[in-house]
C-alpha cells in the first residue's frame, strides 16, 4: 500500500527543514563561512528577553506649529522695516498673528506685503479707530497639519540619525497613530543614555545678551545660565536676559565634535558651521563687536562670553560642565540636527539584559519539566498511543519554532509562556481522537474501523475548538501591543501546525500501522 | 487501558454548582468595578513607573521599606527574596522633572553604594497610554465575544454560541475575581492570560457541545437534561486527561518560570480549572435554560 508514503515524505521534508532553519539559533556563534549556508537568521527575540529598551515618545506638535508662528512673526516684522512701513506691534495669538498699526491708512501696504510672504491666508479686522487700525493674520488649517506632520516625519529622521551615530544594532523608529514615535533599541547598553539621547530637543541658538535692564520689551526673554568655572569645575546658575529671536540657529551647522580642553583636561564640543553659516556668524560677530552673545541649548546659557571682533572662519565651541560621555552625545545630537519639537517620553519601558537571560532561563527550565511530566503521563495512560502523541507533540514544537524564526516573528516572555502551555494543550487533539477511538472499540467494532470512525467522530470536533481558539488569538493579535502581539502570533501559528500535525502527522501513523503493520491489537 | 465508563449525575449538583458560579462572578464583577475606578489596576492601564532593582546582598523586606521610604516616593513593593529582588511599583509617572528610576538610583547609590544593587528593568507609563490599553482591551473581549457567538452560530445553533460565550465570561470573570481577592493587580500579562484562558475553556466546551450535538443527532431529543448529562459522561475522561496535561505545563511554569510569570500562570492554572469546571457544570445547563430546540440543530 503506497497511498500514506507522501505524507511521511511531506514531515520527514519539513522536519529537515525546520532542522536547517533552527541551525543558527541554537548556534549562535558559528563562524561567518559556515553561516553562509544557513539562510535564515537565528530566532528574533523581543525586547523583554534580549534586553533593551521600547520608547513611545509623543511629539509637541503644537510647539513646532508654535516655532514657524514666532518665526513668520519675525519675518512680517523684518519686512514692514525694510519697507519703511509703520506698526506698532506683531504679535502671536493662538493660531494666529496680530498686527497693530498707528496709521491705519498703512493697512493696505501691510495688507500687501504679508500677501507677498504667505500663502493661504485670511485677514480680519479686530478693532478700528481713528487712528489705529488692529487686524489678525489667519493661517490655512491644511498648512497648521502639514506643519504637525512634517515635524513628526522629521523627528522620526532626526532620531533614527542620532541612533545610528550612537551605533545600535537592528533599532526600529517608526511612528505610530497621528504624533507619536515608537522606537525599539534592543540589547542597548546604557539605557539611560541612549533614551537622553533620543528625548533632546538640541535646540542650538546663538542670542544676543541684554546687559542693562532698561527698555525691555517683549523682544526679550530671561533664561537660566549655567556657566562652569573651567578652574574650578564649579557650575555657577544665573539668569540672563537675551533678545529672543536668535542671532544664528543650529541649522547652519556642518559639523560638532568632541575636543579636550589641555589646559584643564576639560571635553568641550566645537561646532563647524556650513558656509552660509560662517558667512552669518561673521556678520552677526562683526555687528555685535563689545556685546556679549550666548549660547543656548534647549533655553538654558552654557555661557556668554563678549564679542571681541569679528570672528570668521566659523567655528565655535560650547563649553559645560559635562564628562566626555555627555559631550560626546551633545556633539551627536548636533551632528544630527535638532527635533522640530520637543518630545515627551509616554511609556518607556527598559529592561536590563540579565533579566532577559534570565526568564529565558527559567522558561527553557519550565519547558524541560513540563515536557517530561506530560511524555511520562501520556505514556503511562495511553501506551503505545501515547508514544504517538508525544511524537506529534514533538513535531508540533520544533515546527512551531521553525515557523516563528521563518516568519522573522519576535518571540517574547509570553510567547516562550504560550509555548510551554501548548505542551500540555498540544496533546488534546489527540487524546481527543484515543477517547474516541476507545469508545469505537467498545462498542465491538474491530481495530481498523475503531480507528476510522474514531478519527472520523473526532474530526470537526478538532476543527472546531481549534477555530473558536483562533478567534480569540486573532483579536489579541489585533489589539496586543509588544509582548502581547508575539504570544498572539505564537498562539496563532501553534494552533495552525497542532491542526497540520494531527490530521497529517497522528493519521498517517495510524494509516500505516492499519494497513503496513496490519495490527489487530490496540495499545490504548 | 479498558474503557472507563462514567454515568455521573451533573444536573443533581446544578443548585451546589450555580451558587459557586454567581459567587464567583459576582466577586469578578465586583473587582472589574473597582478595577474600573481604578483600584488594584496596574500601571499598565493607568499610569506610572515599575522599577525591578536587584540586590548584591540580602534585605528584608523592611530594610527593603525603609531604603524605599529614604525616596520620599510611596512605594507599593513587592520582594522576592529568593532572587534578591525587589520590585517597586507607584502611579506617579515623574517626580518633579525627575524620573523614578533616577530618584531610586540616586538614593539607593548613597545608601547603599554603587555597585550593591543594579536597576534590571524600568516600565514608565504615561497615563494616556494606559486609558487607550483600557479601551483597546475592552474591544478586544467584546469582539472576542461576537466572534465566538457567530461562528458557534454557524456551525451549531445560536443558542450554543450564546451558551458558550456565557461560559467563557463566567470563566474569565471568576479568575479576575479570585486574582482580585488574592491581591494581584490587572496588568497586560494577566490580560493576556486572561485571553489564554478563554481560549482554552472555550475548546473545553466546544467539546462537550459537539457531543451534546452528535448525542441530540443520532438518539432523538425525548429528553434533552438526559442527552446531555449522557454527553458530558461520554466525554469526561478526555476532558480530565487534557486537563491534567495542561495543568502539568501551567504548574511548571506557576513554579519555575520565575516572578515575572508568576501571576500569569497563577491565572491560566486557575483557568484550566475554572474552564473544565464550567464546561461541565455551567455551559450545558446553560443550554436547558435557554430552551435549546434541538429541532433546529444544523445537518
Amino acid at each position: 500500500m503506497k497511498k500514506t508514503d507522501w505524507r511521511f515524505i511531506l514531515i520527514v521534508l519539513l522536519i529537515l527543514g525546520s532542522v536547517y532553519v533552527l541551525v543558527p539559533t541554537v548556534y549562535p556563534n558559528m563562524s561567518k563561512t559556515t553561516k553562509k549556508y544557513f539562510l535564515v537568521d537565528p530566532v528574533k527575540l523581543g525586547l523583554d528577553l534580549q534586553g533593551g529598551i521600547h520608547v513611545l515618545l509623543q511629539v509637541e506638535t503644537k510647539k513646532a506649529v508654535e516655532a514657524v508662528l514666532s518665526h513668520r512673526v519675525v519675518q512680517i516684522k523684518e519686512v514692514l522695516k525694510k519697507k519703511e512701513i509703520p506698526f506698532e506691534s506683531v504679535k502671536l495669538d493662538g493660531e494666529g498673528i496680530v498686527i497693530t498699526t498707528s496709521f491705519k491708512e498703512k493697512e493696505r501696504d501691510i495688507e500687501k506685503e504679508i500677501k507677498d510672504l504667505f500663502t493661504k491666508i485670511e485677514f480680519s479686522k479686530l478693532k478700528e479707530d481713528d487712528l489705529t487700525a488692529t487686524f489678525r493674520v489667519d493661517f490655512d488649517a491644511k498648512q497648521k497639519e502639514q506643519i504637525e506632520e512634517n515635524a513628526v516625519k522629521q523627528a522620526v529622521e532626526t532620531i533614527r540619525n542620532r541612533i545610528d551615530q550612537f551605533g545600535v544594532a537592528e533599532p526600529i523608529v517608526h511612528t505610530q497613530g497621528i504624533d507619536q514615535i515608537v522606537v525599539e533599541l534592543p540589547g542597548v547598553k546604557e539605557p539611560r543614555r541612549a533614551i537622553e539621547l533620543i528625548g533632546k530637543t538640541a535646540r542650538l541658538e546663538f542670542k544676543l545678551v541684554k546687559d542693562d535692564a532698561t527698555g525691555l520689551t517683549d523682544e526679550y526673554e530671561t533664561i537660566p545660565e549655567k556657566r562652569v568655572n573651567r578652574e574650578t569645575g564649579e557650575v555657577q546658575q544665573s539668569n540672563i536676559v537675551v533678545r529672543k529671536e536668535p542671532l544664528l540657529t543650529g541649522d547652519v551647522l556642518q559639523d560638532a565634535q568632541v575636543r579636550i580642553d589641555s589646559r584643564f583636561n576639560q571635553p568641550y564640543v566645537w561646532l563647524k558651521f556650513d558656509s552660509l553659516g560662517a558667512k552669518l556668524f561673521e556678520q552677526v560677530t562683526g555687528e555685535n563687536v563689545g556685546k556679549r552673545m550666548a549660547i543656548v541649548l534647549d533655553g538654558v546659557s552654557y555661557s556668554s562670553p563678549v564679542i571681541k571682533d569679528r570672528i570668521g572662519g566659523g567655528e565655535a565651541i560650547i563649553e559645560g560642565s559635562f564628562d566626555h560621555k555627555e559631550a560626546t552625545d551633545l556633539a551627536i545630537v548636533l551632528r544630527a540636527g535638532s527635533l522640530p519639537a520637543p518630545v515627551k517620553i509616554i511609556q518607556n519601558i527598559t529592561v536590563g539584559p540579565t533579566l532577559g537571560l534570565d526568564s529565558i532561563k527559567k522558561g527553557l527550565v519550565s519547558a524541560a519539566v513540563a515536557f517530561i511530566l506530560v511524555v511520562l503521563f501520556m505514556i503511562a495512560y495511553y501506551k503505545g498511543a501515547g508514544f504517538i502523541s508525544i511524537s506529534v507533540l514533538l513535531l508540533n514544537l520544533l515546527y512551531l519554532v521553525a515557523v516563528i524564526c521563518l516568519m522573522r516573528a519576535t518571540l517574547t516572555l509570553p510567547g516562550i509562556a504560550g509555548i510551554i502551555l501548548m505542551i500540555g494543550m498540544g496533546v488534546d487533539s489527540n487524546v481527543l481522537i484515543f477517547e474516541r477511538i476507545k469508545e469505537e472499540a467498545a462498542l465491538g467494532k474491530t481495530v481498523r474501523s475503531a480507528i476510522e470512525s474514531g478519527f472520523n467522530n473526532a474530526f470537526w470536533t478538532i476543527v472546531d475548538s481549534h477555530v473558536t481558539t483562533l478567534i480569540t488569538a486573532a483579536i489579541l493579535f489585533q489589539f496586543g501591543t509588544g509582548p502581547i502581539k508575539g504570544f498572539a502570533v505564537t498562539l496563532t501559528i501553534g494552533i495552525v501546525i497542532n491542526l497540520f500535525t494531527v490530521l497529517v502527522g497522528t493519521k498517517s501513523v495510524y494509516d500505516y500501522l492499519i494497513w503496513n503493520k496490519k495490527i489487530t491489537r490496540l495499545s490504548i | 487501558m479498558a474503557m472507563k465508563k462514567y454515568n455521573i449525575d451533573f444536573f443533581k449538583y446544578l443548585k451546589v454548582s450555580l451558587t459557586i458560579s454567581a459567587v464567583l462572578v459576582g466577586l469578578g464583577i465586583f473587582a472589574l468595578a473597582m478595577m474600573w475606578t481604578g483600584k488594584n489596576v496596574g500601571i499598565d492601564f493607568k499610569g506610572g513607573n515599575a522599577i525591578t532593582v536587584k540586590f548584591n546582598q540580602k534585605l528584608s523586606l523592611s530594610e527593603i521599606r525603609t531604603l524605599a521610604s529614604k525616596t520620599g516616593i510611596n512605594f507599593e513593593i513587592a520582594h522576592f527574596p529568593d532572587e534578591n529582588k525587589a520590585i517597586f511599583k507607584t502611579k506617579l509617572v515623574e517626580v518633579g522633572d525627575k524620573k523614578v528610576s533616577d530618584v531610586i538610583d540616586a538614593v539607593f547609590t548613597s545608601q547603599l553604594g554603587k555597585e550593591k544593587f543594579i536597576i534590571e528593568g524600568i516600565t514608565e507609563i504615561g497615563p494616556r497610554v494606559g486609558s487607550e490599553l483600557k479601551k483597546d482591551a475592552t474591544i478586544a473581549f467584546i469582539l472576542s465575544a461576537i466572534g465566538i457567538i457567530i461562528y458557534l452560530a454557524w456551525r451549531f445553533e445560536k443558542k450554543f454560541g450564546i451558551a458558550a460565550a456565557i461560559a467563557t465570561y463566567h470563566d474569565v470573570l471568576a479568575i479576575v475575581g479570585i486574582m482580585y481577592l488574592l491581591g494581584y493587580e490587572m496588568d497586560l500579562m494577566i490580560l493576556t492570560a486572561l485571553l489564554t484562558v478563554a481560549g482554552y475553556s472555550l475548546t473545553d466546551t466546544v467539546v462537550v457541545f459537539d457531543r451534546i450535538r452528535e448525542n441530540l443527532r443520532k438518539k432523538g431529543v425525548s429528553n434533552l437534561k438526559e442527552s446531555i448529562s449522557t454527553s458530558i459522561n461520554e466525554v469526561l475522561s478526555r476532558t480530565i486527561i487534557t486537563s491534567l496535561t495542561t495543568l502539568i505545563a501551567s504548574a511548571s511554569l506557576l513554579f519555575l518560570g520565575g516572578e515575572v510569570l508568576r501571576a500569569f500562570s497563577l491565572a491560566i492554572t486557575l483557568g484550566v480549572i475554572i474552564g473544565t469546571y464550567s464546561s461541565i457544570f455551567i455551559a450545558s445547563p446553560i443550554l436547558i435554560f435557554l430552551k435549546l430546540d434541538p429541532k433546529r440543530l444544523k445537518k
